[in-house]
């Protein structure tokens, strides 16, 4: 039985190739990006003004900048660049997730593999279950790994720029904070997951339940009643639950929503920088953090939501065939 | 010998469309049944049936098994082909090999690598680049690995060429057909499968016209070629079917005494083909 899991997820990732083509893309454009800085704006010596509370500086050279900043400062910028990259392939592999589980149970019927599938003795349940593991699993260890070579490169290739014009190539290596971006990266990967899990089902059931156009349905039904609840302010809380749990992608990059339980432990003091506005250091969450966020009966509700919807997933594709 | 598959009363509606209505029959071991029907007869609703795709009404008993429940464990005794479009197409040849052997406990890869090195498919290929007779070879290929009991078919050389429907066949019954295993085929291409059948189940207008073992038609049927002059009194017999062929009539007679026939002509058991247009041209006329 776990043999033929493990083969579910290997199908799945082998028919839905965006799920390797796309990172690899990002890591493509995250090399060019640095690429572009080697060649362009480390070599360029253009002034620049930065304004801080006490003083008016003129820049000359990036890299002679930074080279002179205090070590803290560097350490500032150089794990906000990699939690920021972080942040962004985050953001797009969640879209990719939208619409890989909006696709998962209603792509097999429209193509109408599903009569080969369903001839495979194998259940509707883990079935169902793979392709929420997708979501759950392996879409999160694909951000995690990505983000790690993005962050690997552009170390690298940035290490090389400050060898290349004579700085000390190890400077970066100094200030990043790996262990501290890891963890960082591991425990918004978690919290995601379960505070998304909820929509993960509602993307899956569908999927399943739709004739047609998945996509509009998923968005429609929860705006229909967003706007039926805030217009008529009824004041059910259906529209601050839905608002809360829908900012998928871009929106999560936001620090410091206080809605938003997801980015809550990372929003520390922020000692701020001059010129940036960007959280100082890593501080990874207490076990009073997680335990609150454990403890909260929205979390809780989530889950049960999502396993719901994920059972009337499983519950309907039993009796869906090649007819749509 | 008892029943691999046994439907009473099997109904299944779609909206205020009855595609199945209330029909018997009992599938044994070791035959080769052709469920035959015109387009929209209710065959494939009936499969979909067997192999518990679809919710439907009456008792339906697949080795033993309820297939509204049991659909997955009965996939280790079924294997089904469907026509030729449910392969998905990004799949590559060894892919599905290799799904194959991790999903089904009894598959044997030889068996289909065997096959498949008769064959112009690579294991790189994709099922897409892949003509309507290749998918087929290569479908063929995955169900000699499946050690079932029972093989399924569903309109399966639908879009094929003469040459790829007859070695389909060939190969269908000179190297998997034996006597454990059953075959059931839908089709409305009768000609095509009549030399292969041991029995016969005509569904029209979802309803069984036809239900009996090839060699019981003879007993139950019988043709009769008349020439015109003696046609009229032939049909006082009340042939279910009739057909004029230049000068001469052919009738199809249902449960009637050759000895009654032969005055009238040449007397004969009735092709298959003819007994399927009799028997859907009959209901029809109702």
């Amino acid at each position: 039985m776990m043999i033929s899991f493990i083969t579910l997820l290997r199908r799945e990732l082998w028919e839905h190739t965006s799920l390797k083509a796309i990172p690899l893309t990002l890591l493509v454009f995250i090399l060019l990006a640095n690429l572009a800085f080697f060649f362009f704006v480390s070599t360029s010596n253009f002034t620049f003004t930065i304004n801080t509370d006490t003083e008016t500086r003129q820049v000359v050279n990036t890299l002679d900048y930074f080279a002179q900043m205090e070590a803290s400062k560097q350490a500032v910028i150089i794990n906000g660049i990699m939690i920021t990259t972080g942040m962004i392939i985050n953001s797009i592999m969640l879209i990719v997730m939208f619409f890989y589980l909006l696709d998962s149970l209603y792509g097999e019927r429209k193509d109408r593999t599903i009569l080969f599938w369903k001839s495979l003795p194998v259940t509707n349940r883990m079935t169902v279950l793979s392709k929420l593991s997708i979501a759950v699993f392996i879409i999160p260890v694909i951000i995690f790994i990505t983000t790690g070579l993005a962050n690997l490169l552009t170390m690298a290739l940035q290490s090389y720029t400050f060898y290349h014009h004579q700085y000390e190539a190890g400077l970066l290596w100094q200030q990043v904070d790996i262990t501290g971006l890891s963890m960082f990266s591991i425990f918004l990967l978690l919290q995601q997951t379960i505070w998304y899990f909820p929509v993960m089902g509602w993307l899956l059931f569908c999927s399943a339940w739709c004739r047609k156009s998945p996509i509009v349905v998923a968005v429609l039904i929860p705006a229909i009643l967003v706007f039926i609840d805030s217009s008529f302010m009824l004041g059910t809380g259906f529209s601050e639950i839905i608002v809360e749990r829908l900012p998928l992608g871009i929106m999560s990059m936001q620090m410091g929503n206080e809605s938003n339980l997801m980015t809550y432990p990372y929003n520390i003091s922020s000692q701020q920088l001059p010129g940036f506005n960007m959280v100082a250091g890593i501080r990874l969450p207490s076990v009073e953090d997680i335990l609150q966020f454990l403890m909260n009966i929205k979390v809780w509700m989530g889950i049960i939501i999502g396993i719901f919807f994920t059972g009337l997933a499983i519950s309907l594709r039993r009796w869906r065939d090649d007819s749509l | 010998m008892n029943a691999l598959i046994s439907a009473r009363g099997l109904t299944k509606n779609y909206g205020r469309f009855r595609a199945v209505d209330h029909i018997d029959f009992d599938i044994r071991p070791g035959r080769v049944v052709g469920l035959v029907g015109p387009n929209g007869a209710g065959k494939s609703t009936t499969l979909k049936a067997i192999l518990g795709l679809i919710k439907y009404r009456g008792s339906l008993e697949v080795f033993g098994r309820n297939p509204r429940v049991d659909r997955a464990d009965l996939m280790h005794d079924i294997s089904y082909i469907s026509d030729v479009a449910s392969l998905p197409d990004w799949i590559r040849v060894d892919q599905l090999l290799d799904l194959m052997e991790s999903t089904h406990p009894s598959y044997d890869l030889r068996k289909s690598l065997n096959f498949l090195a008769r064959t112009d498919i690579s294991k790189s290929h994709r099922v897409k680049q892949l003509s309507k007779g290749m998918k087929t070879q290569l479908h063929l290929a995955i169900v000699m690995g499946i050690h079932a009991r029972m093989l399924v078919l569903d309109e399966p050389t639908l879009g094929l060429d003469i040459i790829y429907r007859t070695e389909f066949y060939d190969q269908l019954m000179n190297e998997y057909f034996n006597e454990q295993r059953t075959i059931l085929i839908t089709t409305h291409q009768i000609e095509e499968v009549e030399q292969i059948l041991t029995d016969i189940i005509v569904i029209n207008k979802g309803k069984i016209v036809i239900n009996m073992p090839i060699e019981d038609i003879g007993k139950h049927y019988a043709q009769l070629k008349t020439t015109k002059d003696h046609a009229e009194q032939a049909r006082k017999l009340h042939p279910v079917f009739e057909k004029d062929m230049l000068d001469e009539a052919v009738m199809i007679f249902e449960n009637i005494g050759t000895e009654r026939l032969i005055e009238f002509g040449e007397v004969s058991t009735p092709h298959l083909a003819d007994l399927f247009v009799a028997a859907v041209k009959g209901t029809h006329d109702d």
